[in-house]
């Protein structure tokens, strides 16, 4: 772990750079945890943010960065440092180009390569590519796309070495097409990602590698589940979806773990996800019969 | 792999907008070329954010960030298609990422704590937010703090609650170079003592 509360500049004009190359940089979760160790409010006390703590100048940070900030309100945000994750998560959503010039260490610099490599290989190792689907939104705007499309085309009397990837088959479980867009009450919904659950019990993977990919599937599919908008749902059934969800998803993760670890032979690891997917669809199965 | 671009070609994708770019994407399918329009402009799309992905990414320590780095990065592929509305692109992709650190992080601190067993009412509701594992994170760095010297400790807690050297050594009742030697001491010893401790 690095120190970087320790390093914090002696120099107040060097304190602005400082804190800008933390926000875009790998340490600032170290560092906001050790300037909490002593701070009873690391998040303001009434529970503000960001637009409080600066102001109107939050506009000008995120366009031009720190500059305009003054040392009592850098050492401010240093004092609250739930504020600093906040920041860099607006300067990330929203902030200027400026923020893409800040230096980033070398050890960043290298991890993004590591990233980008282990990204590119897994894309050219298995291209599954995303689903055909017509664009969300914006359809209005669909004719901007074709100058792009043009110009990407030009990409193409280069690119002999790409080989296309497979069209992917279709989704299944959580993942299966249509299913959480569907305008229909909210019984009936429950009982539709009942099914869905239950469409893991359609395969008996016998190796490792085909329940580890099942089981990712599977995984994957209570991610979709996690980041739909549920408008289907009361909102309290729909924090109890999520709840449950997650909660789906974490014991999914732990399978995938035993799995890895060798812990328990596959029979066995197959065996708990049976257990805990027949759970979901029970629970889901429930509490659609209880609103219905 | 893509293949290597001209420079008018990257200098086109360049100039598209996020929002562009990931209509391409989501055009990809099984015509050749649209998919490697797709991968094309993916692979911009990359160039643009993942510093930033893995810094945020490392929002709750940096072992395992490239992890997250990479499943987010495969996961906006797989779900962008269907998941992403067409707007704001950065403020999509950077709630996922969070999303995988979070869950990154709280399947990590439940096999330290060889929670293995699955408990549907009492476990993981899934509500930690930055801030709560900020704070959580703080334990095992203060144990090390702990351990510390007395005189280190007191140089420490000092620079934290962003006192200058000078001011530091004041507290503690030594001298500023006094200060100075202990604070370099105790950051060798916390990095060597949070390390062995997975922090």
């Amino acid at each position: 772990m690095n120190l970087p509360a320790l390093e914090i500049p002696e120099d107040d004009a060097l304190l602005a750079p400082w804190l800008e190359r933390q926000l875009v940089g790998m340490d600032l979760g170290d560092l906001a945890t050790q300037l909490a160790l002593w701070q009873e409010d690391a998040a303001p006390p009434d529970g503000s943010s960001l637009d409080v703590a600066i102001g109107d100048r939050l506009a000008t940070v995120l366009e031009a960065g720190l500059c305009g900030l003054s040392v009592d309100d850098l050492r401010g945000l240093l004092a609250r440092p739930g504020l600093l994750l906040e920041l860099q998560a607006r300067i990330f959503g929203e902030g200027g180009d400026y923020w893409r010039g800040v230096a980033i260490s070398s050890e960043h610099r290298a991890a993004v390569q590591r990233v980008e490599s282990a990204v590119s290989e897994r894309l050219r190792e298995r291209p599954t590519l995303p689903p055909v689907a017509e664009p969300v939104g914006n359809l209005r705007a669909r004719w901007r796309v074709l100058p792009a499309i043009a110009a990407v085309l030009l990409l193409a009397l280069g690119a002999w070495a790409l080989r296309p990837g497979p069209v992917p088959a279709p989704g299944w479980g959580f993942d299966r097409p249509g299913l959480l867009t569907q305008q229909i009450p909210a019984d009936q919904y429950l009982t539709m990602l009942s099914q869905a659950a239950n469409q893991w019990f359609n395969k008996k993977p016998d190796s490792a590698d085909s329940l580890r990919a099942r089981l990712i599937q599977f995984r994957d599919g209570c991610d979709t589940l996690l980041a739909a908008p549920h408008a289907q749902l009361a909102a309290a059934d729909k924090e109890w979806l999520l709840k449950r969800c997650r909660a789906w998803r974490d014991g999914i993760e732990i399978r995938l773990a035993e799995l890895d670890a060798g812990e328990f032979d596959i029979a066995e690891v197959r065996r708990r996800a049976d257990e805990l997917v027949e759970k979901a669809v029970d629970a889901l199965h429930q509490r659609a019969e209880s609103l219905g | 792999m893509l293949a290597p671009m001209s420079e008018s070609s990257k200098s086109s994708l360049n100039e598209l907008t996020d929002e562009t770019l990931v209509e391409l994407v989501q055009r990809g399918g099984a015509p050749a070329k649209a998919s490697f329009q797709a991968q094309a402009a993916f692979a911009k799309l990359r160039e643009r954010y993942n510093e930033q992905v893995v810094a945020s990414a490392a929002q709750f320590g940096k072992t395992g960030a490239e992890d997250v780095a990479q499943e987010a990065w495969i996961k906006v592929w797989t779900k962008i298609a269907d998941h992403f509305d067409g707007r704001n692109f950065r403020g999509w992709l950077f709630r996922l990422v969070k999303h995988e650190a979070i869950n990154a992080y709280r399947l990590a601190q439940r096999k330290r704590e060889q929670s293995i067993s699955l408990d549907f009412e009492s476990k993981g509701d899934g509500s930690a937010s930055s801030l709560a594992i900020l704070l959580e994170r703080k334990e095992p760095l203060e144990l090390c703090i702990a351990k510390l010297p007395e005189r280190q400790q007191c140089i420490v807690r000092a620079t934290l609650q962003q006192m200058k050297i000078a001011a530091a050594a004041e507290h503690c009742g030594i001298t500023a170079a006094q200060a100075s030697v202990a604070k370099h001491h105790a950051i060798k010893s916390l990095r060597a003592c949070t390390t062995r401790e997975g922090v």
